[in-house]
């Protein structure tokens, strides 16, 4: 009898032990094939280009005189690959920053590839591009269009693009910084607010900004960052820059965003005080300029901090204040693969009273949607699109979801965000891996990883991926299309 | 007479039950972490014991707690450590003293401290970084010295802080980078950290 008790618990531990592990059996069941359709709602897809297998960063999209031009920032390259091949010159190249000629968006044409730093993943490449127009810069050569990048964690650079094909440099910026990031440039003023590590600062991200107007040669401003970033500074340290957006001279805005996924901080600038008031970097100062923060919960950070002032919310249309309201959505990134942190997600906040900012909503995906934890790679939010033609501002946002694709967003109602439509590219061959340690191991998988995102103004979205697939241009489909006003189609 | 014995006998039984209870409670704890209640001792003969997380929960969440008895160790050191994944950077990792005051956890013991003195190279196994001795102010209670050891593995931190009631010696701080040395927290350090 005994014998048949220890018979019997010995087969339910085995049970239960089976169980265990086929759970994460069911799970891979979710994981992507190659040759697999993409996963698709109300978006649809309409070109794509490879990247010569690049990892991809921040796609901008430009319209450049009757061309759309896409400039898209690379991370470094993988142990397996470290220099891919550029298939226009037939020479291995560090990544750095993809050219595609977009004005046909069925049939993309990759023009030229800029190489970037030597390095892997996040040590090396060229991630962030902007672009202005000579014409609209105070001092630009008005024939000439230009590229803003990072030259990897090192340096800035400005590049002559007027021909697309044929970069030209044209200013770098001397001395070696600790890193660099997400920045800024306003085309109409030429000021750049630049993400940079300047030697000294206590973070390896702070705000540099320049005067930008003439290309040729930028013009140092001051330096900026948080009190306690500053040299010579002791105690705790405020956590580091991401990224930030202006309105430019009429809204006298810029939004910095701090943390990327842990410690986040929003903070709104008055631009004049900024630009204008005293500039040695004290912590008074540092302060002085500063309108509002929101400090959020220390599990999450913020990438983006996308600003849509005076948003009419329709259920406040009677009431007689407060019937618009200026949100700025904060959009978290997911740091590690597979669920192993703090859910990150998009925040809608109301800085109607930017002394007070107050998050009054969020937007995230289901887990069980698509059990995404599983999946491999990472799982969250990373960016938004960054665009402010009117196709989509303020109606439809835009956020890269790395395992979960692309997710379209109806914001015009910011206290009750809801999503209307998605798009999760295939996998190919050229999909990288991306791998969690299991009791010390690698184990890895393989998952689209969607970066980052952006808009044209004829509302085409175009998606680029971290683990080197390439760029997808889509645009929406169904209901969605009526949300932008864009024409229906099947 | 009978019954006092009986209720020795019984509080004795409950004392024992407690006890394994918490031997059981502290083995999960250490099984999830993955470091083991006590380590193999230093160079220096130091045994380190694991007492609770005394912080409060931040982002970080919660690390390991160590502690280190004044008879063996010359004064009663605190060790604390925990893992902070991508907090690094991934090129140069932690390579000058501006890094220890970013990544390091020198806040967890108050948010008035001021460096003591230059901060200094650190090797430990798999991990490389610096450490740097910081004195931290606290109201209503006298100052209190910490070194804090800020280590890199690829993009990862491993962050320690090592404290004690009394001022820390060189031979003391030497105990607890042994420990860092040691085949339980570099074990620990390579099932956690190293991820590109």
């Amino acid at each position: 009898m005994k014998h048949n008790k220890a018979y019997q618990t010995a087969i339910y531990v085995a049970l239960c032990a089976s169980v265990v592990v086929s759970c994460p059996g069911s799970a891979n069941a979710q994981e992507q094939k190659i040759g697999a359709p993409p996963e698709a709602v109300n978006m649809r897809l309409v070109g794509y280009n490879d990247l010569q297998g690049r990892s991809a960063y921040q796609p901008t999209i430009h319209h450049q005189g009757n061309r759309y031009i896409a400039y898209i920032g690379h991370h470094g390259g993988t142990p397996e690959v470290p220099k891919p091949m550029n298939s226009l010159t037939g020479q291995p190249e560090f990544n750095g920053t993809s050219i595609v000629d977009v004005t046909d968006p069925a049939h993309p044409r990759f023009l030229a590839h800029i190489p970037g730093t030597p390095g892997n993943y996040e040590e090396g490449g060229s991630q962030m591009t902007r672009v202005c127009d000579g014409k609209n810069l105070p001092k630009g050569d008005p024939s000439k269009t230009y590229l803003l990048r990072v030259f990897g964690g090192k340096s800035h650079q400005i590049f002559d693009v007027s021909d697309p094909a044929k970069p030209q440099l044209v200013w770098e910026r001397q001395g070696e910084l600790k890193d660099t990031h997400k920045s800024w440039w306003e085309c109409d003023t030429g000021i750049g607010y630049l993400v940079s590590g300047v030697p000294g600062w206590r973070v390896n991200r702070m705000t540099e900004i320049y005067d930008m107007s003439d290309p040729a040669h930028p013009v140092k401003i001051r330096d900026f960052g948080l009190p306690g970033q500053e040299p010579a500074s002791t105690g705790p340290v405020p956590e580091q820059l991401h990224g930030m957006i202006s309105l430019g001279v009429q809204a006298n805005r810029v939004y910095f965003g701090y943390g990327t996924n842990k410690g986040g901080a929003m903070q709104i600038v008055d631009r004049q005080k900024l630009l204008n008031g005293p500039k040695e970097p004290t912590p008074e100062n540092l302060r002085y300029p500063e309108v509002g923060r929101l400090t959020m919960t220390p599990w999450n950070g913020a990438h983006t901090t996308f600003p849509m002032l005076k948003m009419p919310i329709a259920e406040f249309a009677k009431d007689s204040e407060g019937s618009q309201r200026d949100i700025v959505m904060i959009v978290d990134e997911q740091i590690r693969n597979e669920c192993q942190e703090p859910r990150q997600m998009a925040w809608f906040v109301d800085v109607t009273i930017e002394a007070h900012p107050m998050v009054i909503s969020n937007f995230q995906v289901p887990e069980a949607s698509g059990n995404f934890c599983s999946r491999g790679g990472r799982f969250g939010t990373h960016a938004s699109n960054e665009s402010m033609a009117p196709v989509f501002y303020k109606k439809v946002a835009f956020l890269s979801y790395f395992n979960a694709g692309v997710r379209a967003v109806d914001i015009r109602d910011p206290y009750h965000p809801k999503e209307v439509g998605y798009f999760i590219p295939a996998i190919t061959s050229a999909t990288d891996k991306r791998c969690v340690k299991v009791s010390g191991h690698d184990q890895c998988k393989t998952a689209i990883q969607t970066n980052n995102v952006e808009t044209d103004d004829r509302g085409y979205i175009y998606i680029v991926d971290r683990a080197n697939t390439g760029m997808h241009i889509l645009e929406l489909a169904g209901d969605a299309r009526g949300i932008a006003g864009l024409q229906y189609q099947d | 007479m009978l019954g006092s014995h009986r209720r020795r006998v019984a509080l004795g039984i409950i004392a024992l039950g407690l006890t394994a209870t918490s031997i059981v409670l502290s083995s999960t704890a250490l099984l999830r972490a993955g470091v083991p209640a006590v380590s193999a001792p230093s160079s220096a003969g130091a045994v380190w014991t694991e007492e609770p997380w005394p912080f409060a929960i931040d982002q970080w969440g919660t690390g390991q707690a160590f502690r280190c008895i004044s008879w063996v160790c010359g004064a009663d050191l605190h060790l604390y450590l925990r893992a902070k994944i991508g907090f690094c950077r991934c090129a140069t990792g932690v390579s000058e003293d501006d890094e220890i005051d970013r990544v390091g956890d020198t806040e967890l013991l108050g948010p008035n401290y001021k460096p003591v003195s230059a901060g200094q190279a650190v090797n430990a196994g798999i991990l490389r970084g610096r450490a740097r001795l910081f004195r931290i102010d606290r109201a209503f209670r006298s100052s209190i010295l910490a070194l804090t050891v800020a280590l890199a593995n690829k993009c990862d931190a491993v962050v320690a802080i090592v404290t004690s009631a009394d001022d820390i010696s060189s031979t003391q701080e030497a105990i607890a980078l042994d420990f860092l040395r040691s085949e339980t927290v570099q074990r620990w350090a390579k099932m956690n950290t190293g991820f590109e």
